[in-house]
C-alpha cells in the first residue's frame, strides 16, 4: 500500500492510493499519510481507483482522516471505489459520514471544492 | 453447504491480511456473492485482530464455508472468555472493549445468525452466518 499526493484544481489536493487498504496496508501507512494531511491546507479526495480491498482498519483511516480534516475546516471526500470496495462502504454506511462520489468531478463537486 | 475451510491465523497484520484474502477467495470460490465477501472480510479483520491484540489469544482458527448462498464464518480462539452476543450495550466505564466501535454494530448488523460458546477446553467459539445477498446490512 502507498499513496502520492497531487493538485486537484485550486483548492484541493488528490490523494491516491495504491494496493490492499487491508490491516497490514493500513498500518503502513496510517502514520505518514496522518503527518502529510496535517501539512494539507486544501480539502481532500481519497482517490481509490487503484484499491482492490479496503478493511475495517481501512475504514478507521479514512474516517479517521475525515475527523482530523474536519477539525481544520478542511472536507474530504472519497471517489474511485471499486465495486468490491463500494459493497465494504455500503455495509458499515460510510456515506453518513462522508461523501462518496463516482469520479474526482464528482468528487470536487460533493465537497465544493 | 460447501466443504469448510480451515485457516489459522497467528502474527503480525501482514499474516491476518493474507488469511483475510485467502478466506475470502474460498467464500467466492464456494458460492458467496460480493455483498457476503465484503462482509466476511470486514468481520474476519475485525474479530481477529481483536482476539489477537485485546483478547490476548496467541492465534485464531477460522472455519469458513457457504449454506444455501450465505457464508457462515466460525471463530475460534483460546483468549480469555469474551461474548460478543452478550456485548451489545456499552462496556463498564474504563474497560477496553474488545471488540471496538466499527466491530459489535457490524456483527449485529450483518449476521442472521450469532452462537457464541466456550468449550471444556478454554476455547471460545463464535459461529456467524452471515446475511443473504438480499438482505440489508441492519
Amino acid at each position: 500500500m502507498e499513496f502520492s499526493i497531487a493538485a486537484a484544481g485550486p483548492r484541493a489536493a488528490r490523494i491516491a492510493f495504491r494496493g490492499r487498504l487491508d490491516a497490514a496496508g493500513a498500518e503502513r501507512i496510517e502514520e505518514a499519510l496522518a503527518a502529510a494531511l496535517a501539512r494539507e491546507q486544501r480539502h481532500l479526495l481519497f482517490d481509490l481507483t487503484e484499491v482492490a480491498f479496503v478493511g475495517s482498519l481501512g475504514i478507521r483511516l479514512i474516517t479517521a482522516s475525515a475527523r482530523a480534516a474536519g477539525r481544520r475546516g478542511l472536507r474530504l471526500a472519497v471517489f474511485g471505489a471499486q465495486p468490491q470496495v463500494q459493497e465494504v462502504f455500503d455495509t458499515v454506511a460510510l456515506d453518513a459520514i462522508l461523501p462518496i462520489a463516482a469520479d474526482e468531478a464528482a468528487a470536487l463537486a460533493a465537497i465544493g471544492a | 453447504m460447501s466443504a469448510p475451510r480451515a485457516f489459522v491465523i497467528r502474527g503480525d497484520a501482514a499474516a491476518l491480511a493474507r488469511v483475510q484474502a485467502d478466506a475470502v477467495a474460498a467464500l467466492a470460490d464456494a458460492g458467496a456473492g460480493p455483498r457476503g465477501q465484503a462482509r466476511a472480510g470486514l468481520l474476519i479483520e475485525e474479530i481477529a485482530l481483536n482476539a489477537l491484540r485485546h483478547g490476548g489469544a496467541p492465534e485464531v482458527r477460522l472455519t469458513v464455508a457457504v449454506e444455501d448462498g450465505r457464508a457462515r464464518l466460525v471463530f475460534e480462539d483460546a483468549g480469555p472468555p469474551f461474548d460478543p452476543t452478550a456485548a451489545r450495550a456499552a462496556p463498564p466505564p474504563g474497560a477496553e472493549p474488545r471488540i471496538g466501535g466499527l466491530g459489535l454494530p457490524l456483527l449485529h448488523g450483518t449476521a442472521a445468525q450469532v452462537a457464541y460458546a466456550r468449550d471444556a477446553r478454554g476455547v471460545n467459539r463464535l459461529d456467524i452466518l452471515l446475511r443473504g445477498e438480499e438482505e440489508a446490512t441492519g
